[in-house]
């Protein structure tokens, strides 16, 4: 059963991050300016509600010769979340992408 | 190998802390998570984007993720959950911390050697202040050392000099004493003092047999003392290092035996589980304030010093008084025959009395051996009541 999460400013500014391509957590921190201690327990949380969903990327780890990233993506409840954060926090749609 | 060549690319501290994060989750866990982490640090330093002072900002974060998961990790918060009813998880907790203050302490060294170690009796302290304004010092240094030299009641064991005159430090004194040629590298605060002008004090130890009362004769006898010091005062270091046992000693035995006193149990094996919190929890804080003790320095005429006398004396009672209210409130939530924590409180009573009777909150015994009803108003004391239930199985 997915978890239900209130909606925060700080879960808008990641689900904001995630839509405009940020798909990384690294590249999450360094878009919303927020620490990792916080980003990465929202994406846990983000992730158990079903907002989002996290993927092993090994075709760029290929590439690079790397170790695979995991990169997070929206699903449709996460876009919907999205739109209703947005109504909510006008700030998040000027936030350069 | 792959693994290898991807953790030399990570920073070593930030390899650290992940490798200290990590540790907090369980192995099934960790795996994947700690793959993520990696992946991110080493994309991040080959792509030469961040610092290395910024991949171990990143990485302090691992210690909030990790123990994110943890605490949603069904498995462990049922685990948690059980550790918090468990009676006997507390006990073995305050065990093992009392074992590691042992091991940490040497076996309560410093604790015993104040308690048992009866030869700083003998040893002595005569406080002789320095001289301040051309006031003098109370014996004539000259004199008290023809009496040390002569005299039938003391033996010689040095001169010392105080850097501040008023306090030394008991630990250092005590090594001096005891053990002069090995601890006269750490004795910082104490010297031998030939020159006169930073003599101020002597001490010594009885000779077998003599008594403090006639040491002091003898030195008045020995010495011209100066006006208003008619009898030289000899303090013995026991005394002055025991100060605060007795008045503290007192107050934690009382709040420990009146910790004893709600307990309220209707078995012996809930009396044992109870005793033995009891005496654990406070063992622990007489252990820590005895070992502080014996390490606290003393000064000359009033015991420990000031500052000291928060820790020594105020600390160990505010200690004991808090956990005497934490036993207190905990017994009550227990159950009366197994010491379990009475769990699924509902609310008792009925609405339309409400005026009457304020109803109460009834907890249960997850080992069904009764119920307890408690005033509804928390704290609210004298309002108890417990229901046995007769044992199904008997």
């Amino acid at each position: 059963m997915p978890e239900r999460i209130n909606l925060t400013y700080t879960s808008g500014l990641i689900l904001h991050a995630i839509a405009t391509g940020q798909s990384y957590g690294f590249d999450i921190i360094d878009y919303t300016g927020l620490p990792s201690g916080t980003v990465y327990p929202a994406l846990r949380r983000l992730e158990s509600a079903g907002l989002i969903e996290s993927v092993w990327d090994h075709k760029n780890a290929d590439k690079s010769g790397g170790p695979p990233r995991k990169y997070y993506r929206l699903t449709r409840p996460g876009r919907d979340r999205l739109h209703t954060l947005r109504a909510r926090y006008p700030l998040l749609e000027k936030i350069a992408d | 190998m792959q693994g290898d060549v991807n953790a030399a690319n990570i920073p070593f501290t930030s390899r650290v802390l992940l490798a200290l994060a990590g540790a907090l989750l369980p192995a099934d866990l960790r795996t994947d998570w700690i793959r993520e982490w990696r992946a991110e640090l080493w994309h991040s330093r080959r792509s030469a984007v961040r610092s290395d002072i910024a991949l171990l900002n990143y990485s302090l974060g691992a210690f909030a993720d990790a123990w994110f998961l943890l605490r949603h990790e069904a498995a462990i918060s049922r685990r948690l959950a059980e550790a918090r009813r468990s009676r006997s998880l507390p006990i073995a907790a305050m065990a093992v911390l009392l074992i590691g203050l042992s091991v940490a302490t040497h076996g309560f060294q410093g604790g015993r050697d104040l308690l048992f170690g009866r030869d700083s009796d003998r040893l002595f302290l005569l406080a002789q202040p320095s001289p301040f304004l051309g006031s003098a010092a109370r014996v004539p240094a000259a004199q008290v050392l023809a009496w040390i030299e002569c005299g039938s009641t003391v033996e010689k064991l040095g001169r010392w000099a105080a850097k501040d005159p008023f306090v030394c430090v008991a630990d250092p004194v005590a090594a001096t004493l005891f053990a002069e040629t090995h601890a006269k590298a750490r004795c910082d605060t104490i010297q031998l003092a030939p020159d006169v002008r930073g003599f101020s004090g002597v001490i010594g130890r009885l000779k077998p047999g003599a008594r403090l009362a006639g040491a002091e004769k003898e030195l008045a006898e020995t010495a011209v003392l100066h006006r208003g010091w008619l009898v030289p005062q000899i303090v013995p270091i026991g005394r002055l290092r025991r100060a605060p046992l007795l008045p503290v000693g007192t107050a934690l035995l009382g709040l420990a035996l009146i910790s004893l006193l709600p307990l309220r149990t209707r078995s012996l094996e809930s009396f044992a589980w109870a005793v033995s919190r009891v005496a654990l929890s406070f063992a622990l804080v007489v252990a820590g304030w005895l070992e502080l003790t014996a390490a606290a320095p003393f000064t000359e005429q009033a015991g420990v010093p000031s500052v000291w006398a928060a820790l020594l004396y105020v600390c160990p009672i505010a200690a004991g008084t808090l956990l005497h209210i934490w036993l207190r409130r905990d017994a009550r939530g227990r159950c009366r025959t197994c010491y379990r924590p009475l769990t699924m409180p509902v609310f008792v009573g009925l609405s339309g009395r409400c005026l009457f009777d304020s109803g109460g909150i009834e907890r249960l015994c997850s080992a069904r051996h009764g119920a307890l009803v408690t005033g509804s108003v928390p704290g609210q004391i004298g309002t108890e009541e417990w229901s046995q239930w007769p044992n199904p199985f008997a």
